[in-house]
């Protein structure tokens, strides 16, 4: 008889009470991460990032890539706010659009890291023979610093986005895995997790329901700051020329064309270095606060 | 003329007016001066010479270097006409088979030794086996050594053309020593006859030169002239620097590290204007920046499409945003008020035409569905990657898909030399445009032109042009060039581009030109 049926038995008002407290719970959790200060200004400068980016075409004033040979390198003005670019662009739009493929990026690289983190870490803890290999492997990767491993991975690959996105994700993923494997290993001889195995759980239930289900605080605050990284390690590939090739904006490609003129033109490279940088201390604020949350031991150490 | 050719944009005029009357300022002054000698001057270039063996390649960079360092029999003064270097002169025969070539007396090499005929000839051998532009001696049968100081070049046919092409400073046809013959590219001793030799070469960083102190200076001349004249070396030491970023090269000068900058960016000429320690000089007719279509690839291999292209461009935008207003209009595919100046000779129907509905047509015409147009440029030559994004946003603008490919310098060299895989490359053509209507054409014909697919009515008007008896019969068979290239659209005239270079108010003598001249300047 399989543990579904069990619980089954048990009725379906044991169920719904359990699910209104599981409710409950997420609520006060959600309360507590809004009263703590960092975490409640790290989120809503993300929001305003995310809306903005999620929102540009309604947002931006200008199309980013209209060139316009009577509007060069005007300064910032009511007409053109963050002033405009050696092409006449308005750098307020090519900012907010990169914001976009900086989101864009980011986001993809956060699920794909969390994907492969989780596969390879659980695997690493969770079957104990394939340890040594899968952590040796990232060991290798880990020996690289990030940025260029991933510089030489889009180097190879070729500027676009798609190849920013593998080649972070790709430098991302062993920190995680590392960081899945520590929690699950503590996590899977956790008496409970005997218990289920005892009363013949699946592997897949074993591993989803009990064991990842309580190793993912440190896993989210990993993922924050993947993000975080994300947006600044898009920058340098951008900044380099390997992040998604012209015309298209993205805050890296906007400072690196600035820099040649930076003495003529600050503003080019000034504001999308401004907003890489509040950016990031949102996160840092957020992920800041995310740990301390979720993490109890640091709870108790205050 | 043509109308589009004297509108020059209002921006440019702006800033260049008040650079002009810098540079004519700074002229007077420099010549009431008395010379100083000693002292090292910096240069600053782009990028590494990728040889310092001057008959080997035909980079920029490389001639920056060499052309301080080597000389040539025959070379271009200031008005592009062949002038005697190290010969002493030229006796044509009337069959035109015939150049019999003087050599000037005790010229001495870097090494000591006396530049005799022998080592003209062994040069000419070498060149025509790694020179870079080895084809231009084809025309040359043999040579033949008469006396020390005397050698002929027998031709296989008349060529007309042949005393140009030899001066070409392209990838110029220097004379080294004999013992050279032998090497292979880039592995020669470095020696040559110039004012300056070559001490020491640390790639990405710097090439040094010293004063050769035994220079044979060519007393014909009362000064320098183009790449010859009367050369005399003011300063011990020339250091040719590497220094990538335009903005730190800028920041270079002003800091007043180094002396000469090779190129300076329009932008920060304008700030400097009026600076009491920099003066910046205009070369106007520096560059003729230019879009070339694969005519072997997919969409660009429709003739109709091509055109498409053409008529879709507006290039007063392209060119005055890639240059930053320092251009001139010009459709013809020489510098106007020159002697082939063809006109608007084909360019009237087709030149910065933005017309957005008949390109749309064309695509139509062209059965033009959608599919991606491949833009190689590179992002080393801001020129190159400005004109790319511009012509991209023209083109989606007429509903053409374009995806740009931004490589380095070196792999768009190597890239475009495939067959197939892009459909539309920027390059901006300096050299061959100073040197004349025989030089653009080359690039055009042949086996393989820029625009990699042949044309056979082009190939049999460069022969036609090379083989020209007169000035005139040439005039008119570059007209019929024009013509002929505003129907096959292979490659598009984008406009003429300028350069300026900028030099410490210190540094006297020194006056725009192909290459930076180390001699006949000095430091205040």
């Amino acid at each position: 008889m399989s543990v579904e049926a069990i619980q089954d038995d048990t009725g379906g008002s044991l169920r719904a009470e359990m699910a209104r407290a599981r409710r409950r719970r997420t609520t006060q959790f959600v309360v507590r991460l809004l009263r703590h200060p960092s975490f409640a200004i790290g989120a809503a400068i993300l929001l305003v990032f995310v809306v903005v980016a999620v929102f540009a075409p309604l947002i931006a004033p200008y199309d980013p890539n209209k060139n316009s040979y009577r509007f060069v390198l005007y300064p910032p003005s009511a007409e053109f706010l963050f002033g405009t670019d050696s092409f006449g662009r308005d750098i307020l739009s090519r900012v907010i659009y990169g914001a976009r493929v900086s989101l864009y990026i980011a986001v993809a690289v956060v699920v794909l890291t969390g994907i492969f983190g989780v596969i390879l870490g659980t695997l690493a803890s969770y079957v104990r023979w394939l340890d040594a290999f899968v952590m040796r492997g990232l060991d290798g990767l880990m020996a690289f610093p990030g940025v260029l491993l991933a510089i030489a991975l889009a180097a190879a690959l070729g500027p676009s986005a798609t190849t920013a996105i593998v080649a972070l994700s790709v430098t991302f993923t062993p920190r995680t895995a590392r960081v899945v494997r520590a929690g699950v290993l503590v996590v899977q001889g956790m008496q409970y997790v005997e218990a289920a195995h005892a009363v013949g759980a699946s592997h897949l239930r074993i591993i989803f329901r009990y064991i990842l289900a309580n190793a993912l605080s440190p896993l989210i605050v990993q993922l924050t700051y993947v993000f975080a990284v994300s947006i600044i390690a898009e920058a340098i590939l951008s900044f380099l020329g390997v992040g998604p090739p012209p015309p298209a904006p993205s805050l890296g490609n906007i400072i690196a064309e600035g820099r040649n003129t930076i003495q003529e033109a600050w503003w080019i490279a000034v504001f999308p270095g401004l907003v890489i940088a509040v950016v990031v201390l949102g996160l840092n604020l957020m992920g800041d606060g995310l740990r301390d949350i979720i993490d109890p031991r640091q709870r108790n150490e205050r | 003329m043509s109308e589009y050719r004297k509108r020059t944009s209002a921006l440019r005029a702006l800033a260049m007016g008040s650079l002009v009357a810098l540079t004519a300022a700074f002229a007077t002054s420099g010549a009431a001066l008395a010379q100083t000698m000693g002292g090292t001057v910096t240069v600053v270039h782009n990028s590494n010479p990728p040889s310092l063996d001057a008959m080997a390649t035909s980079s920029g960079q490389s001639r920056n270097v060499n052309m301080n360092v080597y000389e040539t029999l025959y070379g271009f003064d200031e008005n592009i006409v062949p002038m005697p270097i190290l010969a002493e002169g030229v006796d044509i025969s009337p069959d035109g088979l015939k150049y019999t070539f003087t050599l000037r007396k005790g010229v001495k090499f870097h090494n000591g030794d006396v530049m005799k005929a022998s080592d003209v000839k062994a040069s000419m051998e070498r060149y025509r086996k790694v020179g870079a532009t080895g084809n231009l001696l084809n025309a040359v049968e043999s040579f033949e050594i008469v006396d020390d100081y005397t050698i002929i070049f027998h031709m296989k046919a008349k060529t007309p053309t042949f005393l140009e092409s030899f001066s070409s400073p392209r990838a110029p046809a220097v004379i080294i020593p004999e013992e050279d013959f032998a090497a292979e590219a880039g592995k020669t001793s470095l020696v040559g006859t110039g004012p300056y030799k070559i001490t020491e070469y640390v790639p990405d960083s710097h090439v040094t030169l010293e004063k050769f102190a035994d220079y044979t200076q060519d007393t014909r001349y009362s000064g320098p002239d183009g790449f010859g004249g009367k050369k005399t070396a003011y300063f011990d030491k020339a250091i040719f620097r590497v220094i990538v970023e335009p903005g730190a090269q800028v920041a270079a000068l002003e800091a007043g590290e180094v002396d000469i900058l090779d190129v300076m960016p329009p932008s920060a000429a304008r700030r400097l204007e009026g600076s009491k320690d920099i003066e910046v000089q205009e070369n106007k007719l520096w560059a003729f920046s230019t879009f070339i279509l694969n005519a072997n690839d997919g969409l660009t291999s429709n003739v109709k499409f091509r055109e498409a292209v053409q008529v879709a461009l507006n290039m007063e935008e392209v060119v005055g945003i890639a240059t930053e207003g320092l251009f001139t209009l010009n459709g013809g595919w020489v510098y106007p008020g020159t002697t082939y100046d063809a006109g608007d000779i084909g360019a009237a129907d087709y030149y910065n035409k933005h017309d957005v509905e008949k390109a749309k047509a064309l695509l139509k015409e062209a059965g033009y569905n959608n599919e991606p147009f491949s833009l190689l440029t590179d992002n080393s030559i801001p020129v190159h990657n400005k004109t790319a994004v511009v012509i991209a946003e023209q083109l989606k603008a007429v509903g053409i898909n374009v995806v740009i490919n931004q490589v380095d310098w070196p792999s768009a060299l190597n890239l475009r030399m495939q067959d197939t895989g892009w459909n539309g490359w920027t390059l901006s053509m300096g050299i061959e445009p100073y040197l004349g209507p025989a030089a653009i054409t080359a690039t055009l014909a042949g086996t393989r032109p820029h625009f990699v697919k042949p044309d056979p009515v082009l190939e049999e008007l460069y022969k036609e042009l090379t083989a020209g008896e007169t000035v005139e019969a040439r005039k008119a068979t570059f007209a019929k060039i024009q013509k002929q290239l505003y129907t096959y659209f292979g490659i598009i005239k984008l406009g003429d581009i300028g350069l300026l270079q900028a030099t410490r108010s210190n540094i006297e003598g020194f006056k725009t030109f192909r290459f930076p001249r180390v001699y006949d300047i000095w430091r205040q």
